[in-house]
């Protein structure tokens, strides 16, 4: 491996455990401070005047500034309390996502097997369990399990609108345990 | 005691920062050395660079890129003008606590 790629590599480590240590912020803070960064190793490289720098001057340079961890300890408990907060909301709205999804298939299996009313009804409450999961995806962003319940529900929530303007064009059967049967009359041959 | 001087401080950081820049626009590694040659601060990279980025989030500052021989862009920060504003505020509040300050250590028994 070239000395180059190595430096690379150390200056990128160091760099990843920063990131790692800014877990609580945004990712644009996180990003603004891993990239300026980046760039005060180069400026403490570029101080040293060693071009192109050794494998011993990246390590100069970095040990002469913070560990990782002091950027963790720099966030508070205040940036920590905030992340867990937004990871349950979102992972809660994941959970009434799922909740959704699970009624309206199943609201579709008893539509057709047993009555329309169980069909309307599934639907009404997934789509409530869909604006849920909208709302507390919305409220928990942050959270990756937050943003895939807000991406979801809303397709979710489409799809319902979607099938309440344009129904389906195989019909369903209508019939239930207490319908009466259909009796179809032939006509009775008479011989003559 | 420790959690309230580090809470201070990083209060009187942003102060620093942005009276910094007032003076002139400045790349994130001159404004670290620049402010670590203040006693008493303990300027770190690790509580300078956090301050920079949420100052610019909340748009106090604007940040340009420079190019730089061998290396990455430099980021260069620059006072916004609600950056100016916040300053204003900043060091009418800042005056305000010392003169009170001294006011009232006039009066205690170190005088």
């Amino acid at each position: 491996m070239s000395n180059s790629r190595k430096v690379e590599r150390r200056i990128n480590r160091y760099l990843k455990n920063v990131g790692r240590a800014l877990e609580h912020l945004e990712p644009g803070e996180r990003r603004e401070i891993v990239g300026a960064l980046r760039t005060h190793i180069h400026e403490g490289l570029a101080q040293r005047g060693s071009t192109p720098p050794s494998l011993e001057d990246v390590r100069t340079v970095l040990s002469s500034m913070d560990v990782p961890q002091a950027y963790r300890d720099e966030g508070g408990k205040r940036g920590f309390a905030r992340a867990a907060r937004h990871r349950t909301i979102g992972r809660v709205g994941f959970f009434f996502l799922l909740g959704g999804i699970g009624v309206a298939a199943l609201s579709l299996l008893l539509g057709a097997l047993v009555a329309d009313a169980l069909f309307q009804g599934g639907i009404m409450l997934s789509v409530v369990l869909g604006v849920c999961a909208l709302g507390l995806g919305i409220a928990g962003w942050r959270d990756p399990y937050g943003k895939a319940a807000a991406i979801c529900a809303v397709l979710m929530l489409a799809c319902a609108l979607v099938s309440e303007v344009m129904p389906l064009p195989v019909s369903r059967t209508a019939t239930g345990p207490g319908d009466p049967e259909v009796v179809i009359e032939t006509p009775a041959e008479t011989g003559e | 005691m420790k959690s309230w001087i580090s809470q201070f401080r990083r209060g009187l950081l942003e102060l620093c920062v942005l009276n910094h820049l007032s003076v002139q626009e400045d790349h994130g590694y001159q404004i670290v050395q620049r402010l670590k040659e203040m006693d008493g601060l303990d300027i770190r990279e690790s509580t300078v660079y956090p301050i920079l980025a949420r100052l610019k989030t909340e748009g106090f500052v604007a940040v340009r890129n420079e190019p730089s021989p061998g290396g990455p862009p430099r980021r260069v920060f620059r006072l916004s003008a609600s950056g100016s504003e916040r300053l204003r505020s900043l060091n009418a509040y800042w005056d305000l606590l010392t003169e009170a300050i001294n006011k009232l250590r006039a009066h205690g028994p170190e005088s």
